[in-house]
């Protein structure tokens, strides 16, 4: 009878006699080749999955291992990177000071090259607050005798027909003039309720003088074209005795609140 | 007579008083300055 090569497995011919005893130890073969197997599988399966393992403890350790270096090499870059930035910043700043400083000195200069230029200053601009029947404009805290001419501005709110422009409340005939003397330096003229003038203040040298341009009307007279000028000697008032200017109504009515007065002096 | 003056400095403050004053304050004076020739007599 022929067997099979590899488990020598019965393999019966026609004139082969069948015998129970073949069967059983082709079944024997058969059962011990399949154990083998299964074992040889099993041992197999245990030695995959060892390696599996391994392999991935490896894996784990290996991604810690690179974690730690990334987030080190982060931490690193961020540090360099700050303190690049802070470096970097600190500098910007010192630069920035230094062109202010530059501006700031450029700025001085230029400003204090213009106001040596510049002969004309605004010394106020005075809103008044409250009505009075006298408006004095202090001359205390200006130095007369930087300027040449002070330039008055009033722009006064009143109803009466004149108002007396005076000094230190001098009403006494003693502002002199070509026209003849009088107790003040000269009236303006309020018309529809406000009186307009340009008075140009002398208080250097030996004596106080003012000129006076009125723009108004006197009843129906235009006055816009009327210049007085007066001037007050040196033993009434010299002028480092000036101290006001002195805007009065003729008839005692209040010059209203919210008159301006605006100076402007011209240096010397 | 009282009046009330508004004294105004130049920094912008302003302080209101009380004043004393004449009762010709008020009225306007002026003479007329001597001709040349009354000058000359």
């Amino acid at each position: 009878m022929q067997q099979t090569s590899t488990y020598h497995l019965n393999q019966w011919e026609a004139e082969d006699r069948i015998l129970r005893t073949d069967f059983n130890a082709d079944n024997s073969k058969l059962e011990s080749a399949l154990q083998q197997g299964v074992t040889a599988l099993n041992t197999a399966k245990a030695a995959l999955e060892a390696a599996l393992s391994q392999e991935q403890q490896a894996r784990s350790a290996g991604d810690t291992s690179v974690r730690q270096d990334l987030s080190a090499s982060i931490t690193q870059l961020s540090n360099t990177s700050s303190a690049a930035i802070s470096a970097e910043q600190t500098a910007r700043t010192q630069q920035d000071a230094a062109i202010r400083r530059e501006f700031a000195a450029a700025d001085a200069s230029v400003s204090a090259a213009a106001s040596a230029a510049n002969k004309l200053v605004k010394l106020a601009d005075i809103t008044t607050s409250a009505g009075a029947a006298q408006v004095d404009l202090s001359l205390g805290g200006i130095a007369l005798a930087s300027y040449s001419v002070l330039i008055i501005i009033p722009r006064l709110i009143a109803s009466c027909d004149a108002i007396y422009v005076r000094a230190n409340s001098n009403a006494y005939s003693v502002y002199e003039g070509s026209a003849g003397s009088s107790n003040c330096f000269d009236n303006i003229y309020p018309y529809s309720g406000g009186a307009y003038a340009t008075c140009y203040l002398y208080a250097y040298g030996t004596s106080v003088a003012c000129r006076i341009q009125s723009e108004g009307f006197r009843g129906k007279n235009a006055v816009s074209d009327v210049v007085h000028s007066r001037v007050l000697a040196t033993n009434i008032i010299a002028p480092p005795a000036l101290q006001t200017i002195n805007f009065v109504t003729n008839d005692a009515s209040a010059i209203a609140a919210g008159s301006r007065l605006i100076v402007y002096g011209v240096k010397l | 007579m009282m009046i009330e003056v508004l004294v105004c400095r130049e920094d912008g403050t302003q302080v209101l008083e009380q004043k004393q004053v004449p009762d010709d304050y008020f009225t306007f004076r002026q003479e007329e300055a001597p001709s040349e020739e009354s000058a000359a007599e």
